[in-house]
């Protein structure tokens, strides 16, 4: 039975506003104070954090194991495609399970699963980062392409083309100030541009989280209840 | 029907597998085809490149390689190719110094991979030697510039090192025209620079690890440097024997060049497209 006093509000809004407040507090004190104590505190803190994040990815890595084995159970009922990629994942899980248990007395520090881990990895994250690069491309090129030129769309195809042409050898081999005028466009435009937005954010969510304690920033609740 | 037709009319599956062919292809090309597109070479690799060329036929180099992980080696075999290829096509005679644990698998590998002795009919211990790890980084440094037998009584294969022709004439490192050295850090650099450059007013250059600041706050003895990917493409260009390093600079400019291509041919396509209102296959 739900206790009475344990409302939606409180621990939907105000126990989570005020576990963030305590952390962005100490941690805020810990950047300026030379304090022991509450170096020890964010300590733990990060601790925590590390804990909490862990025991999250272990539910996650156990949600995914059930849910593959129970549409492996299913068979052929379900869709063909579900059926023999819970395959292959499942398959895939057992295969590093087995090498990460292959060698018991160095569990912690096991080569050969890392170096086979890497080269799956890496394998996979190229091929993907080859489809994204190849098939994005077509993507901006159609974008850019069909776009009417305002202003804004003018801008961004001239940067796009300059930082291209920064970067091609036998431009800047006979036009080396292509490759002067990208890294002008990188070092001062961009990065102007990129600090101002983090500033503003900065200060935006700054004004935000204070209107949000002294309860002057309705959240999703009161725009529900509203 | 026209080029602009026929592809208004493909569906959009189509155009993004032909889009992404070209750009695949135009990728890998260079992979398999060392092109010959102009590369601006910046000082530090001239001065590299420039050093080993100075040195006379039959002048002593010296490869001091302080490395102590695969990792500092992995990777870097084309242009090692290119380096130790340059050497011995000029006819200079090369001391492979292992001042690393692991150099001397690194020379080997260089030697063998590259079928360096059978490409130019070279003689272990005339034209090259290879030494065992000689341990103390700055130490094994000076003690080997000032004796290079009491430095190292044996090479690689535990033939006496003064046993050996070429180290009869390689007494200490005023014999040595040209020192070539590669360091896991920043801080290796200066040893070289002492012991070596100031000691005894030698020539020095280095690549890996990209320290290229080395070569401007020591004017001399540092002649050049391989300054990261982009120095070890340039020196693959100078030399003519194109690696890795070479192969990926073509290849992202390439995909840039046939990128901007489309890129305008694009703007023209679309342009006709909604000047002459042909019909476009709906996407």
């Amino acid at each position: 039975m739900k206790s009475a006093g344990l409302t939606k509000r409180l621990y939907q809004r105000d126990i989570p506003i005020f576990i963030t407040s305590f952390v962005i507090a100490v941690l805020l004190i810990q950047y300026f104070v030379a304090f022991q104590p509450v170096d020890v505190v964010r300590g733990a803190i990060l601790s925590w954090a590390n804990i909490i994040s862990l025991m999250i990815w272990l539910f996650a890595s156990v949600v995914l194991i059930m849910v593959h084995t129970r549409r492996v159970s299913a068979g052929s009922k379900g869709s063909r495609r579900d059926y023999f990629e819970s395959i292959i994942i499942l398959g895939t899980f057992l295969f590093f399970v087995v090498i990460a248990l292959s060698d018991p007395a160095n569990l912690d520090r096991n080569y050969v699963y890392t170096l086979i881990y890497a080269q799956f990895a890496g394998d996979i994250f190229v091929a993907t980062e080859a489809v994204a690069v190849t098939h994005t491309a077509y993507n901006i090129w159609k974008r850019v392409c069909q776009s009417r030129f305002t202003p804004e769309i003018l801008v961004l195809v001239f940067v796009f083309i300059a930082m291209w042409l920064r970067d091609i050898i036998f431009v800047t081999f006979y036009v080396p100030q292509a490759k002067m005028f990208g890294d002008w466009l990188e070092a001062v435009p961009y990065l102007t541009v990129n600090r101002a937005i983090t500033l503003t954010t900065a200060i935006g969510t700054l004004i935000v989280a204070v209107r949000a304690l002294v309860g002057k920033e309705p959240g999703i609740i009161e725009m529900e209840l509203a | 029907m026209g080029i602009v037709e026929t592809l208004s009319k493909m569906s959009t599956a189509n155009k993004m597998n032909a889009f992404a062919l070209i750009l695949i292809v135009a990728t890998a090309y260079p992979l398999w085809v060392t092109l010959s597109i102009p590369l601006t070479i910046t000082a530090i690799t001239r001065g590299f490149y420039d050093a080993i060329d100075q040195v006379p036929e039959g002048g002593v180099v010296v490869m001091g390689f302080m490395v102590n992980k695969f990792e500092q080696y992995k990777g870097k075999e084309d242009v090692c190719a290119a380096i130790w290829r340059s050497l011995h096509q000029r006819k200079l005679k090369v001391v492979n110094l292992s001042v690393g644990p692991v150099a001397q698998i690194f020379f080997e590998d260089i030697y063998k991979r590259n079928k360096l002795v059978e490409r130019y009919g070279l003689k272990y211990g005339e034209d090259y030697i290879i030494t065992p790890y000689i341990a103390g980084e700055e130490t094994a440094l000076a003690a080997f510039a000032k004796d290079t037998w009491s430095a190292c009584s044996t090479d690689l294969y535990g033939t006496p090192i003064s046993s050996l022709p070429l180290m009869q004439r390689v007494r200490s490192f005023n014999d040595v025209a040209l020192g070539w050295m590669a360091c896991y850090s920043a801080s290796n650099n200066d040893q070289f620079i002492r012991q070596w450059g100031w000691a005894y007013n030698k020539p020095l250059i280095m690549s890996f690890q990209g320290f290229g600041a080395v070569a401007y706050a020591y004017p001399f003895p540092m002649k050049g440097v391989l300054d990261g990917i982009r120095g070890e493409a340039e020196l693959e260009f100078l030399t003519g024997f194109g690696g890795a390093q070479l192969a990926q600079l073509q290849s992202q400019s390439l995909f840039g060049l046939v990128y901007l291509v489309l890129l305008a041919g694009g703007f023209v396509g679309y342009n006709l497209i909604r000047t002459r209102k042909i019909e476009v296959t709906k996407e």
